[in-house]
């Protein structure tokens, strides 16, 4: 047992020693992806909670959640340094990206809301 | 005149009563008209002397200058039979004559050759040239036997032909030396085309439709129509010798539809109508005869009989044997009489059918007629005619059965034959358990079983509310069974004293009757929970008041949570952006890449100034704005966004850039 809970230990602290070396804007992302899951998820206890009704209130601010989800994974796809494929795509015009389409998703929410 | 009234002419007393009536409204100031009225009366008999004198006419034919004021002035002095003179003419003749020369127009050749013709009648009158004359009328003509008013008219019309033959049967009668064989052939031709013509409407009768050609040139219908072509024929009948090829068919047809035209109160119409019969009534080419059969409705306890006629259309007797072919009751296939050659009262032209009075009962019988002329070769007719006549009699019910059985077990608790002799009544007393029971024999006169159109009973309740029962026929019985159990809901659980009335009736019945046969009691369960016992007065604000209002039930709101836990949930949501904010700094995250000095500093600003502008859009517009107006300043806003937006950006990438390049 002890060796199982020391191998759990020595993981962790291996992925925790590792995750200190990612980019700093990396880590920005994935924050910002985590924090945003939360908010969805607390919404989604909620209508558990207490029904469905307005559910088109719902709906705007939960998938609201999901697509800044969905576009900050993809800003963090083109930030990564390792990754071959949008390498002529410079860092600012991903992050460009990222703006404009939000801009675009709250506009369909607030619509929707 | 002795008329014998057929059939159709029960129309020609309502012209009787119509003329009659006018006697008031003699107000025709138009010549025209003062003709028709006199034309009309000509031909119903009526002798009418203050419409116009000949003195009158004889001043408008001196004075007058219009063709078709002389043409309807010598038309009044030919019904009213006047003569005059010929020195006072004298002028009249030559101012026709030289009209006649100068015109093209069918109407007012028409005209003067109609006032010439009546005066040659008085005095000799000779044409310059007939010959051109002819011509004149036969330019106007086309390939299918009608005729144009005018050489230049578009259209031609079948009553247009009409008028030309009567134009070319007054010519006859004024240069008839002009007229050869061919001429002559060519008119009779010309008259029998003119029956193609006819066109039919649905009950056989056929007519001359006017065209639009007409209605220029004084309209009229097809009554008008059909009595100018007529009128034509006639002439050209009257003024050749021999015969015109004219199918008889087409003759009854047209008398049937002069005989059965509707006049709906217009002087014109019954003067188009009566000027036609007056044509067919006596003329030189074929006249219809019409069948009748008197009375169409037979009384057997007036010991009515039946009197058959064979007439003209004015009602002229025409001699002719007729033979009943067949009698048959209306809906049954099998005659009861056969082939009966009817005996004739040779001086009136009546014949009696007195032998089948015996055997007559009450109801419709339809009677086949074959009549044969005895001057074929003048007169038209139908060879078989059918006529319905309705017998009528008296029926007599000897007695009403009248009974309570038991629901289940079908056993009579109580039975009574009602008399309608003596004057008691029935008072029946029955539960929900039981059933009426009512039953009749109804006799004809002839003492066979008759079945009504009509057979009710009718229970009102002392409430005066009422319940229409039928009487069935079985078999040769009328009888009525009501289960009460089963109406007891139709009854409105009503118990109570219901009197009983029995009615009874048919066409063919000249003794309908309604009796009351007596009350009955019932006596009915309470109405089930819930359900009221409507009384009549209950009954009548619902049925013919206004009903209660109907008020919208709108659909319950939902149910929303309680603002406690909404307000926590918002504020829960609020902290995951806070936790945000703290990982950052837990990252140590800063903000060396932002432009200190110069225009990047103010590119970098206006940026995130206009994206939070733009945020700040989109909550005005979940608050207040609409979609459109939202897009639009959007637009603004955005366009606005980009310029800095890209500035920086690619401030920053040159600013990376030589990094990257290094590294």
């Amino acid at each position: 047992m002890t060796s199982a809970a020391g191998n759990v230990k020595v993981l962790f602290s291996s992925l925790k020693s590792t995750y200190v070396a990612t980019p700093m804007k990396l880590k920005i992302v994935n924050l910002y992806v985590f924090c945003t899951l939360c908010t969805a998820v607390i919404q989604v206890v909620f209508v558990a909670l207490v029904g469905s009704f307005p559910f088109n209130g719902f709906l705007s601010g939960f998938l609201s959640g999901m697509g800044t989800i969905v576009q900050a994974v993809c800003l963090w796809m083109q930030v990564i340094p390792k990754n071959k494929e949008f390498k002529e795509l410079s860092l600012e015009r991903a992050f460009a990206d990222f703006v404009l389409t939000n801009l675009v998703l709250h506009l369909i929410i607030m619509n929707f809301l | 005149m002795d008329l014998i009234k057929s059939d159709f002419m029960l129309q020609l007393f309502e012209y009787r009563i119509a003329a009659a009536m006018i006697k008031k409204d003699l107000i025709a100031s138009i010549l025209e008209e003062k003709y028709q009225l006199l034309r009309s009366f000509q031909v119903l008999g009526i002798r009418r002397e203050e419409l116009i004198t000949c003195s009158e006419v004889e001043a408008v034919l001196m004075s007058s200058t219009s063709v078709k004021d002389l043409f309807y002035a010598s038309k009044c002095g030919e019904t009213l039979l006047c003569s005059f003179q010929e020195s006072a003419l004298k002028t009249t003749v030559s101012r026709l004559l030289s009209s006649l020369d100068n015109t093209e127009a069918l109407l007012d050749i028409h005209f003067s050759l109609g006032t010439l013709a009546f005066l040659k009648v008085q005095f000799p009158v000779a044409l310059n040239d007939p010959v051109s004359i002819f011509q004149k009328i036969k330019v106007l003509s086309a390939e299918d036997g009608s005729w144009k008013y005018n050489p230049d008219d578009a259209g031609t019309s079948a009553k247009a032909a009409g008028t030309a033959l009567e134009t070319m049967g007054d010519l006859i009668s004024l240069a008839g030396q002009a007229f050869d064989d061919a001429k002559i052939r060519y008119l009779k031709g010309v008259a029998s085309k003119l029956f193609e013509f006819l066109e039919k409407y649905d009950d056989g009768t056929q007519f001359i439709d006017e065209r639009p050609l007409d209605g220029l040139y004084g309209g009229g219908g097809p009554l008008a129509a059909t009595s100018q072509v007529v009128k034509g024929v006639a002439v050209v009948a009257s003024h050749t010798s021999g015969h015109i090829e004219v199918p008889a068919e087409r003759v009854i047809s047209v008398a049937k539809f002069f005989l059965t035209a509707g006049i709906h109160g217009s002087l014109l119409d019954m003067f188009h109508v009566l000027d036609g019969l007056g044509v067919l009534d006596k003329n030189r080419f074929l006249v219809p005869v019409i069948l009748s059969v008197r009375p169409s409705v037979l009384s057997l306890s007036a010991k009515e009989v039946f009197k058959i006629s064979t007439t003209t259309v004015l009602g002229s007797p025409v001699s002719a044997t007729i033979t009943l072919r067949k009698a048959v009751r209306a809906n049954e296939k099998e005659p009861f009489l056969l082939n009966q050659v009817l005996e004739s009262d040779e001086t009136k032209g009546v014949h009696n059918l007195n032998d089948i009075l015996n055997k007559l009962d009450i109801g419709s019988y339809d009677l086949t007629f074959k009549v044969k002329i005895l001057e074929e070769g003048r007169y038209a007719t139908e060879p078989i005619t059918i006529r319905r006549v309705l017998v009528t009699g008296v029926a007599s019910i000897p007695e009403v059965e009248v009974g309570v059985l038991d629901s289940d077990t079908g056993s009579t608790d109580y039975v009574k034959r009602w008399n309608p002799m003596s004057k008691e009544v029935v008072s029946l007393y029955a539960t929900h358990l039981q059933k009426l029971y009512f039953g009749l024999d109804i006799l004809s006169p002839r003492q066979e079983q008759f079945i009504p159109h009509q057979a009710f009973l009718k229970l009102k309740h002392e409430t005066k509310v009422e319940h229409l029962f039928l009487l069935k026929p079985s078999g040769k019985k009328l009888e009525l069974s009501l289960n009460l159990l089963g109406l007891v809901e139709k009854l409105n659980y009503l118990s109570g004293i219901y009197t009983i009335d029995l009615i009874v009736g048919d066409v063919a019945m000249e003794n309908p009757v309604m009796w009351n046969l007596g009350t009955v009691e019932l006596d009915l369960p309470e109405p089930p929970e819930g359900k009221v016992k409507l009384t009549s007065q209950a009954e009548s604000p619902f049925k013919y008041g206004p009903r209660p209002e109907i008020t919208h039930m709108f659909r319950p709101a939902e149910k929303r949570a309680p603002p406690t836990l909404s307000n926590t949930f918002l504020a829960l949501t609020l902290v995951p952006l806070l936790g945000f904010l703290v990982g950052l700094k837990l990252l140590n995250t800063n903000m060396k890449n932002f432009p200190s000095s110069g225009l990047p500093v103010l590119a970098a600003l206006l940026f995130h100034l206009g994206i939070g502008s733009i945020l700040g859009l989109y909550a005005l517009f979940w608050l207040k704005l609409n979609l459109f107006q939202t897009l639009k300043l959007l637009a603004l806003l955005g366009t606005v966004l980009t310029v800095p937006g890209y500035y920086i950006l690619s401030h920053l990438a040159d600013a990376s850039a030589p990094k990257v390049k290094s590294a």
